[in-house]
């Protein structure tokens, strides 16, 4: 039976009262979130670069499902403080948190399921474990735990409660980047692969499209909430940093940097507009600056191999999807404006 | 039935002024000649990657357009520019292949200035209910830039009927799924929240589809993208309410739906773990769909009922 909260030791309700403080909670969370997300991807690179053996025993994993246990255990505390608050938890905690207490239980089953999976149909090579059913539940799970801090209801008015949010965004996202590496256009260069033709530009465009399209979709989210300068260009270089990590491409996290600098440079040009300018100025900039600047740093680190005018079409048709995704995300309400 | 609608849109179409009936008609030209145009450079008909006679004649009927219509200036302008830059790209010799000729920056341009300029010249759908001429005339800026993805669709580039090619092959087809499940996703969203036509989503998905069965003959790949809107229309025209969650499960059912017929028309050469992934990977898709418009209210309360 759970003591109501009056009849709490005085320390336990201090206790409840501080996780009844969104803005300190999100900072009791993160540093979990970081850690599982850190595990995540210090498997991937140890996948990638050879360090695994057959075994699930491995010091990666240990980083990784430790991380899990970590940020489960703190959600559990968030859970059963906010009871000991008296309050009913599945009503007033924020929608993020909700999803993420009910993420947690769901990635053990997860766990469950990939046992059941290996044992039914073995153990998948290649591209199959970013595929497979049982790790995409696992991914999705994450996904919404490392939401958690990002979707809370906090004011974002100071640094001290928008870099929680702005870091649980980042993991959020890369855990999205991680099980798309297959096509990411920093896992697999295309333009500077000679082989393959005309199917070099069809493999690496779609990449190049999908995952501008991902930044576009954060940085549209921040231009929204009016994140401090610098946040957004915070953001996009861990995230090319992380997935370059996968390759060892770091040069890309130069991409990364300029596209952020650029697109936030612009927005300060335009920040007296109204808001659907400044969305269409940042996300015309978001797609042209990556992609640019991508086939800069491959011109200038490696050999280039797409022609000018298929860079030029992977430019246009990458900013022309990135607008239309402001114009699909306009509202009745903004829409006027 | 049939007949009905016919004469109700031939009165409709004799309601309006004898300049937009010829507007009307100089749109379904102008993107059939464009469409011709790049079915014949993916299919080779013309001479590869070349800018083609009906490619010119597109550019001609469009400038015969503008002399006839207002405010015509921008468009004008927009088609002398492109016209210059195909001469360009021409004469440097940079249509090497069907996919740089459909993906170079006139032929991208072209396409882009067609569909703004349909876009922003049909007539209203006035019928919520049935679908209409305008409403099919909607749907010409969707073929079109379907076209240009080709090389992408899954219902032109069918990569999970073939063995080997490792990884490469697998992530472009599970790549070239999911965007299409994206792109089609939103299409729905934006369709549901423009209160549009029951039958919309069939109807434009039906157009694209045959577009695209034309260019490469993969008539039942095509066929179940459209019965997958069939369905989803049918289920959102009975029960208006759901339509939330119709949108959120399409991309999975439509998966499902492009595996099931490669299984039993042709070979569906990819594993339980990758197709099985894919599906699972789509609803995901749906989910994040359906959460983005909650989180930007763009969608109504409810469908549109029949």
């Amino acid at each position: 039976m759970i003591a109501q909260p009056s009849e709490a030791p005085a320390s336990i309700r201090r206790v409840a009262a501080f996780f009844g403080h969104r803005a300190l909670t999100n900072w009791v969370l993160i540093p979990c979130i970081l850690w599982f997300l850190g595990g995540l991807y210090l498997d991937g690179w140890a996948h990638n670069h050879g360090k695994v053996d057959n075994t699930f025993f491995t010091p990666w994993h240990a980083v990784f499902y430790s991380g899990y246990v970590a940020i489960a255990s703190m959600l559990a505390m968030v859970v059963l403080m906010s009871v000991l608050r008296g309050e009913t938890w599945q009503i007033e905690l924020p929608a993020a948190y909700r999803n993420a207490i009910l993420a947690a239980p769901l990635f053990a089953f997860g766990g469950v399921a990939d046992l059941w999976w290996h044992t039914t149909f073995g153990f998948e090579t290649g591209i199959e474990p970013l595929l497979s059913p049982p790790h995409l539940l696992l991914a999705g799970s994450m996904f919404f735990m490392s939401l958690a801090v990002a979707g809370s209801d906090v004011r974002l008015d100071r640094w001290s409660t928008q870099i929680p949010v702005a870091l649980s965004l980042l993991a959020a996202w890369s855990v999205v980047t991680f099980i798309l590496q297959f096509n990411h256009p920093y896992g697999i260069v295309w333009p500077e692969r000679g082989s393959l033709g005309q199917g070099n530009v069809v493999f690496g465009l779609l990449g190049i499209v999908l995952h501008s399209l991902f930044a576009c979709v954060v940085g549209l989210w921040m231009l929204q909430r009016n994140f401090r300068r610098g946040v957004f260009t915070f953001v996009l270089v861990m995230n090319a940093l992380l997935i370059a990590l996968m390759g060892d491409e770091y040069r890309f996290g130069w991409v990364a940097l300029g596209a952020g600098i650029l697109s936030e440079g612009l927005d300060m040009l335009v920040q007296q507009r109204t808001l659907v300018v400044r969305q269409l100025t940042r996300a015309a900039s978001i797609g042209l600056t990556l992609t640019a600047l991508y086939f800069v740093v491959i011109a200038q680190t490696s050999v280039l191999y797409w022609s000018l005018s298929e860079c030029l079409s992977a430019a246009i048709i990458t900013v022309v999807v990135c607008m239309g995704t402001v114009l699909l995300m306009r509202t009745p309400t903004n829409a006027s404006s | 039935m049939m007949e009905h609608i016919l004469v109700a849109e031939v009165d409709v179409m004799q309601r309006l002024p004898a300049a937009t009936r010829l507007q009307i008609s100089l749109m379904f030209a102008v993107a059939l000649t464009t469409f011709i145009d790049m079915a014949s450079n993916v299919q080779g008909t013309t001479g590869v990657g070349s800018a083609t006679l009906w490619h010119w004649t597109s550019l001609g009927l469009m400038l015969g357009a503008c002399m006839r219509a207002p405010r015509s200036g921008w468009l004008i302008g927009s088609t002398i520019g492109v016209a210059a830059l195909s001469g360009a790209w021409q004469f440097l010799g940079a249509f090497v292949s069907p996919s740089a000729y459909l993906l170079s920056p006139p032929n991208v341009l072209w396409v882009g200035v067609i569909s703004w300029w349909v876009w922003r010249n049909a007539p209203p759908v006035s019928d919520s209910v049935r679908p209409s001429f305008a409403l099919l005339l909607r749907t010409l800026p969707f073929v079109l830039i379907s076209t240009l993805f080709v090389g992408y669709s899954p219902l032109t580039a069918v990569y999970a009927d073939t063995y080997g090619g490792g990884d490469t092959l697998v992530g472009q087809g599970v790549s070239g799924l999911l965007f299409f499940a994206v792109c089609w996703g939103s299409v729905h969203v934006w369709l549901r929240q423009q209160h549009s036509s029951t039958w919309s989503f069939a109807l434009l998905s039906g157009c694209v589809a045959l577009a695209q069965a034309l260019l490469r003959g993969e008539w039942y790949l095509c066929a179940a993208f459209f019965m997958s809107t069939v369905l989803a229309d049918i289920v959102v025209s009975r029960w208006p309410h759901t339509h939330r969650m119709v949108i959120a499960v399409w991309p999975a059912l439509f998966c499902l739906g492009y595996f099931f017929t490669l299984r039993y028309t042709s070979l569906l050469a990819w594993n339980l773990t990758v197709w099985g992934g894919v599906v699972v990977f789509a609803l995901g898709i749906g989910y994040a769909l359906i959460t983005l418009a909650a989180t930007t209210h763009v969608l109504p309360e409810k469908g549109t009922t029949a």
